[in-house]
């Protein structure tokens, strides 16, 4: 059975898939109640995270176990900015993007160094080092406890604060459509060429004279300041950060999130986030305490049966050999 | 033969110059690589390369053949600085580059292709090109897409002369091993190199294939320094104006392709190897 060809035509791949998404996050609000909103805007932040890790284990070939840990630090950015009376969206955002990067400028220097299942472990040690740490700093994090009293932002200066778990939603599914798109142009751009080449064959891209370890740095702190920007947005939906938001738990999620979504596709990514949230909590519903469970049988189904991902699902398209097909 | 000697008469002018060359370009020494004491052991206790001194001469056709585990690929890829020597040094244009790491080399003017011709799979054959020539090329900029493009257009004569322009917008992933062999040879020559290695170039090419490469060797500047890695001896003796015999990590001998073929110690490693390699040595006695 062949797949007319107009099917697998760009515009209609990316096309129907975003023009859906796009239809659902607009008019899913109105339909919804208070919980109901808040979740989505949970996904959204989770889905930031989710294509920041895209853009390591997808486009750099670096599967990364510690994207929370950025998140986190983003997220606490936020947490202490507000706490100190600056509630301004954008400048949070700004200030929450820009210590993630610091942060992972200093972390990537030592998990780049490592390739393949070593990066895993050692992503994964960062990141469970950086919850630890912010359990431990109390006076800047509140400890294990949290950080409480976070008062509602405004997005711009002079703006009216954001009172309702609608208007929130919005700012937050704002943001979040400009920084994907912003990664969207970076990634389409001469830029994620060098990156899937990279990943495609490292050691080549080596002997052509490129310097891989530059670029894979590069695309690790802007992971984490993308990681940290979704950390903001946790901070700003849940008005509570606590070092659980940087836990294994959620890095695994997000990182089966992408292998869900399909690995390089940042629209798969945001869909990916938004199935593990649905799952884990607006199916819970029916079916109580088998929220992991849920978790487990979708990622079998997966692996087995959508090996390109939620985004690959009848859009693959036929390996051509030899002449034209 | 009379192909040997029509090939080797386009090549010797160039050749004779040399030395007048590097008196003119204080840059340039008459020697482009030289290697000197080169060892090479790998971890299991093979020797693969046992001490070996050579020089190959700037603006030359070189030639490197030998049997199977002779090390030939494991010189090539310790002059490109994929390995490192276990003792030796490499000069390359009077600088010792036994430490430098490949990405240096090959901005230094070291370009390779692989014995398992290998491109980047997921990219266009055009892109595979354009990020080949994008750390040689002079356009600045180059992560923007207008300037990638500038750059891509500059790279079509690349295409042309692998002979891939046609296949330019299919992904490389899905090339024939021979068109994926061209494109790994273009990738080489879009470097713009000052040395080209190349290891068994026309293994697996089509009689067409071996024809459009032979071409594309010719047309090299002049001052492209080639050392090319190769089985075949009828291509060897078509391209290279010295040749170069390895056995067993050690020099064997060195000689123009006529004077090789009629040295009775290559005619012995070969024979040790297989009963049919001689006979393409015999084809061109």
């Amino acid at each position: 059975m062949r797949i007319p060809a107009v099917l697998l035509s760009r515009p209609v791949r990316i096309g129907v898939p975003g023009a859906a998404l796009a239809v659902f996050l607009l008019i899913a609000p109105s339909s919804f109640d208070g919980y109901g909103i808040s979740l989505m805007s949970k996904a959204l932040a989770l889905g930031v995270l989710a294509v920041s890790v895209s853009i390591l284990a997808g486009y750099s070939g670096l599967p990364t176990m510690g994207q929370a840990a950025p998140f986190l630090v983003g997220a606490y950015t936020a947490g202490v900015m507000s706490t100190h009376g600056h509630t301004v969206g954008v400048l949070q955002l700004l200030c929450g993007t820009l210590v993630a990067a610091v942060f992972a400028a200093a972390t990537g220097l030592v998990a780049i160094r490592t390739r393949g299942v070593a990066f895993l472990m050692t992503t994964l040690a960062l990141g469970e080092l950086t919850v630890t740490a912010a359990g431990e700093w109390r006076s800047l994090t509140g400890g294990t406890d949290g950080m409480y009293g976070i008062t509602a932002i405004q997005p711009l200066p002079g703006m009216a604060a954001l009172s309702s778990d609608r208007s929130i939603y919005w700012f937050v599914l704002t943001a979040t459509v400009v920084v994907i798109a912003v990664v969207w142009w970076v990634l389409r751009s001469p830029v994620g060429k060098l990156l899937l080449a990279c990943r495609d064959h490292e050691a080549r891209m080596r002997s052509a004279g490129h310097p891989v370890t530059r670029y894979q740095w590069l695309a690790y702190v802007a992971a984490g300041a993308l990681a940290g920007f979704g950390g903001v947005l946790m901070c700003t939906v849940n008005a509570y950060v606590s070092p659980d938001d940087g836990s294994f738990s959620n890095s695994a999620l997000v990182l089966l999130a992408v292998v869900l979504g399909g690995a390089i596709s940042p629209l798969g990514a945001l869909l990916g986030a938004g199935l593990i949230v649905a799952t884990q909590d607006w199916l819970s519903g029916p079916f109580p305490g088998h929220g992991p469970l849920l978790l487990g049988l979708m990622f079998i189904v997966a692996v087995y049966a959508l090996p390109d991902g939620v985004a690959g699902i009848r859009f693959r398209v036929p390996k051509r050999r030899g002449g034209p097909a | 033969m009379t192909d040997v000697s029509s090939v080797s008469a386009n090549v010797s002018p160039g050749s004779a110059d040399a030395s007048s060359v590097s008196a003119n370009m204080s840059s340039v020494s008459a020697n482009m690589i030289e290697v000197s004491g080169l060892t090479k052991a790998f971890s299991g206790g093979t020797l693969a390369v046992g001490g070996l001194d050579l020089t190959f001469e700037a603006g030359r056709r070189h030639a490197v053949i030998g049997p199977n585990g002779a090390g030939k690929t494991t010189l090539l890829n310790l002059i490109a600085g994929e390995l490192r020597p276990t003792a030796g040094r490499i000069r390359y244009n009077g600088r010792d580059v036994t430490r430098t790491s490949r990405v240096k080399r090959s901005r230094l003017g070291i370009a390779r292709t692989f014995q398992q011709p290998t491109v980047w799979s997921t990219l266009s054959v055009a892109d595979n090109i354009a990020l080949a020539a994008w750390p040689h090329s002079k356009v600045r900029g180059k992560w923007r897409r207008g300037r990638y493009r500038t750059l891509s257009e500059y790279c079509e004569r690349y295409l042309e002369t692998a002979g891939i322009t046609a296949l330019a917008d299919r992904p490389a992933g899905a090339l024939a091993h021979g068109e994926r062999r061209m494109l790994d040879i273009g990738m080489a020559l879009a470097a713009e190199p000052r040395v080209l290695l190349l290891d068994e170039p026309a293994a697996g090419l089509t009689d067409q294939g071996v024809e459009r490469l032979l071409t594309a060797m010719r047309a090299l500047p002049q001052e492209v320094t080639v050392i090319v890695v190769e089985h075949d001896f009828a291509f060897v003796s078509a391209v290279a104006d010295t040749v170069t015999v390895l056995q067993d990590g050690k020099l064997l001998a060195t000689g123009t392709p006529t004077e090789i073929a009629a040295d009775a110690a290559v005619r012995t490693a070969y024979l040790g190897e297989s009963g049919v390699v001689p006979d393409a040595v015999e084809e061109v006695v």
